[in-house]
């Protein structure tokens, strides 16, 4: 019987398999799609998933933003330090950042 | 003294979501174990949590949440966050007991850790014991005296005796408390096998001549209990009263009971003083009776040093023989199933006991349930019995409403 509601590695969702984790610099576009799919795998309300959403309203907190610091590691190889992360206010200012961060 | 009584109970078991879909259940005879084991298998998640709050919570706390929201509903107290608590969030305690936390969120991690992979950030959040507490006042804003009880399968039992002296001792207007266990994960059933606690046969047969251990099993329960003056004020329903509580500790061995019961029996006997009752005041036990061979020759010891002659002529019976033991959640989980024992005036029955131990001098309830002996000018009073590995013993007394 599988009682796994809470899937304790869920970073596989976003590769393919055989696929390593360092892949080629990401776009912009890849990054927005990254993180919405994300956030709604947090449970973020779908509705209110956009760029410019802030993640007060959509009720993400620190520990989402933990755990999604954690896909994209897993994804493009980028660490999010908790500095940054703390001044992340809108969906847009976490993909600004990630993208940035990729391309170094 | 403050008389604590209970005006709302909830649980999620493996014979079904909520507290009627147990007891009726066991005093129909059904069980819920399938392939020897109690999983919640009605249980689904979604139809309490969202998808986040879901995330959020081990399965433990899952559980515990949807029997927590059928308590406050029976209560009165409404729907989480609908503005409708009776006194002020202040004024509310939340005790829940757990034999371990987030079994499944821990060995699910650390097996992530093992194979090289991130450990969650809500890995901790979810494992830790305290974390049903947490979550239950979380969602319905509760802001009294809070933390969770741990002694094993006595949790619960501590739990909702934790919450009558918060009563009683004026700093709470009402508590709620209860148990929880999602421990149905490969580390626990080798564990519990490994010390010959489980039955290698997978039935549950509590009292019974070849019982062979017990059958691991998961759920929650919650009780919502008030001060009676406060809760009567304002019209609520009462279902029953928590009246007294007892616990006491072997030092005898590990996870043995002491072979007479000596050590349980001063936990009984302290509940019987704290309830201001007698042996012959006790008219139904519900047994702690797991059908693990020392601990129902043990019970039947501490019963007889507690109760004396009076055992003879109580009806006895075990709820874990229809739902497999709950560890920490157990003594909620029969706590809730004995009030709602005593509104009907029955004592349910040990189901599979077709051949008792001739060794356990005890009336069982076999079969169908038995009506409770009526005594004019009171209500019935019930023992509720837990005992846990680390020699911990726990005694609640409930009465029936009047």
């Amino acid at each position: 019987m599988n009682h796994q509601l809470f899937p304790a590695a869920r970073s596989t969702n976003h590769r393919t398999p055989g696929e390593t984790t360092t892949v080629s610099t990401p776009t912009r576009e890849d990054v927005e799609t990254l993180v919405l799919s994300s956030l709604e795998e947090l449970g973020a309300e779908s509705d209110a998933l956009n760029p410019t959403a802030t993640f007060e309203d959509l009720d993400v907190d620190s520990l989402d933003l933990a755990e999604l610091s954690q896909i994209v590691e897993e994804q493009y190889g980028v660490k999010l330090q908790g500095e940054d992360v703390a001044k992340l206010r809108t969906v847009e200012d976490a993909v600004n950042l990630i993208t940035e961060r990729a391309a170094q | 003294m403050t008389r604590a009584a209970i005006t709302g109970v909830g649980a999620v078991t493996p014979l079904g979501v909520g507290a009627d879909a147990l007891y009726d259940g066991w005093t129909a005879g059904r069980s819920g174990i399938v392939d020897g084991e109690g999983a919640c298998r009605d249980f689904v998640v979604t139809d309490h949590l969202t998808k986040k709050e879901a995330r959020r919570a081990d399965r433990s706390s899952q559980l515990l949440l949807a029997a927590g929201d059928e308590a406050l509903l029976q209560a009165g107290w409404g729907a989480p966050r609908s503005g409708e608590l009776p006194y002020a969030p202040e004024r509310i305690a939340t005790i829940i007991g757990s034999g371990i936390g987030g079994f499944i969120t821990l060995t699910n991690n650390h097996e992530a850790l093992l194979q090289g992979k991130p450990v969650s950030p809500l890995a901790i959040p979810l494992l830790m014991a305290n974390g049903p507490t947490g979550q239950i006042a979380l969602r319905h804003g509760l802001l009294g005296p809070s933390w969770g009880t741990v002694s094993a399968c006595a949790a619960g039992a501590h739990a909702i005796g934790s919450g009558l002296r918060e009563l009683r001792a004026g700093t709470a207007d009402a508590v709620v408390v209860g148990g929880t266990e999602a421990a149905l994960v490969g580390l626990a059933r080798a564990g519990f096998s490994a010390m010959d606690a489980l039955s290698p046969t997978g039935q549950s047969r509590p009292f019974h001549r070849d019982r062979d251990g017990f059958v691991l099993a998961e759920g929650a329960a919650a009780l919502v209990i008030e001060d009676e003056e406060k809760a009567k004020a304002r019209g609520a329903t009462i279902l029953g009263y928590l009246e007294g509580v007892g616990s006491s500790q072997d030092a005898h061995h590990l996870t043995a009971p002491t072979p007479d019961g000596s050590g349980a029996s001063r936990a009984v006997i302290q509940a019987l003083a704290d309830a201001g009752l007698s042996a012959e005041d006790i008219d139904y036990v519900n047994a702690h009776g797991t059908g693990t061979p020392l601990n129902d020759r043990s019970e039947t010891g501490a019963m007889r040093i507690a109760l004396g002659d009076h055992l003879s002529s109580t009806p006895i019976s075990s709820l874990k023989s229809a739902i497999g033991h709950t560890l920490g959640a157990a003594g909620a989980i029969e706590a809730v199933a004995t009030t709602l024992a005593l509104r009907d005036r029955v004592a349910p029955p040990t189901l599979n006991l077709d051949v008792p131990d001739p060794e356990l001098d005890l009336l069982h309830v076999v079969g169908e349930p038995v009506a409770l002996r009526e005594t004019p000018g009171r209500a019935p009073h019930a023992l509720s019995t837990s005992f846990g590995f680390g020699g911990h013993n726990a005694c609640i007394v409930l009465g029936g409403a009047a």
